[in-house]
């Protein structure tokens, strides 16, 4: 059996390839609960993200083919304001909810991403209550390139919970090398985008002209 | 503070509207500067 600093490596652990040691088994199972919520929440987002992708095609036909004159509209600060009709509901949280939307613009059918949060949140006081966040004028496009950044983002919080693995079990075990520990924890983490799409470039509006 | 979703702060990180710096550890931290700068803009 393959030993580690002395240790066998006999403990699986779900969706990590490799064996922790008991040593390595036992600070796992200190860090789960830690980042338990967390963990979930990233899954929750991923699969939603599969979801939205799965059903792109159909969403932007929808939305391209059907009239958009008698559906609810929002407008978004900004210079100048736009107004834009409520096409579509991407996702939906407590405190934000993903749209896309469409407006007339310059005589042709303008999609775009607009999240609309609490406009109670000391955020929405300030900024207002909706966030254009992507336009596009066609709308699979823009919803796979909406898919793509939010892939980003998730990673952004992935590397986050990494690294409150990282510091928690550097408290407890400070001994310990917990490299193996998080890349576990990270497993746990059931994204389908891969790691190295992580951008470190802030993501910008993509306007697509066809 | 913000009163927004873990991933919307996430979400204005990424786009350069919140700026944030990582930590030895290599978490993000947001100084409470930058959230004062955030609330009194505009």
């Amino acid at each position: 059996m393959l030993k580690r600093n002395g240790e066998d490596c006999e403990h699986p652990v779900p969706n990590y390839p490799g064996l922790l040691t008991a040593s390595e088994f036992k600070a796992y199972n200190v860090a789960v609960p830690l980042v338990a919520e967390e963990v979930r929440l990233f899954n929750e987002r991923a699969t939603t993200l599969s979801e939205i992708e799965k059903q792109s095609a159909g969403t932007a036909e929808q939305v391209t083919s059907q009239m958009a004159r008698d559906l609810p509209s929002l407008t978004v600060k900004g210079k100048p304001e736009s107004e834009w009709k409520i096409r579509h509901v991407l996702m939906k949280s407590a405190r934000s909810e993903m749209l896309l939307c469409s407006r007339d613009h310059e005589g042709e059918q303008q999609f775009g991403v607009v999240e609309k949060i609490d406009p109670k949140s000391p955020f929405a006081r300030v900024h207002g209550d909706t966030d254009l966040q992507m336009t596009g004028n066609n709308a699979f496009v823009l919803l796979q390139n909406y898919v793509e950044s939010e892939r980003s983002v998730l990673q952004l919080f992935r590397k986050d919970i990494e690294a409150t693995v990282e510091e928690k079990l550097s408290e407890k075990f400070p001994s310990q090398n917990h490299s193996r520990v998080v890349r576990a924890i990270s497993a746990r983490c059931e994204t389908q985008a891969p790691v190295e799409s992580e951008k470190e470039n802030p993501a910008k509006s993509v306007k697509i002209r066809m | 503070m913000l009163g927004l979703d873990y991933f919307t702060v996430y979400n204005l990180v990424q786009r350069g509207k919140l700026k944030a710096c990582r930590a030895l550890r290599g978490k993000f931290l947001i100084t409470r500067a930058e959230l004062d700068r955030l609330l009194n803009t505009e």
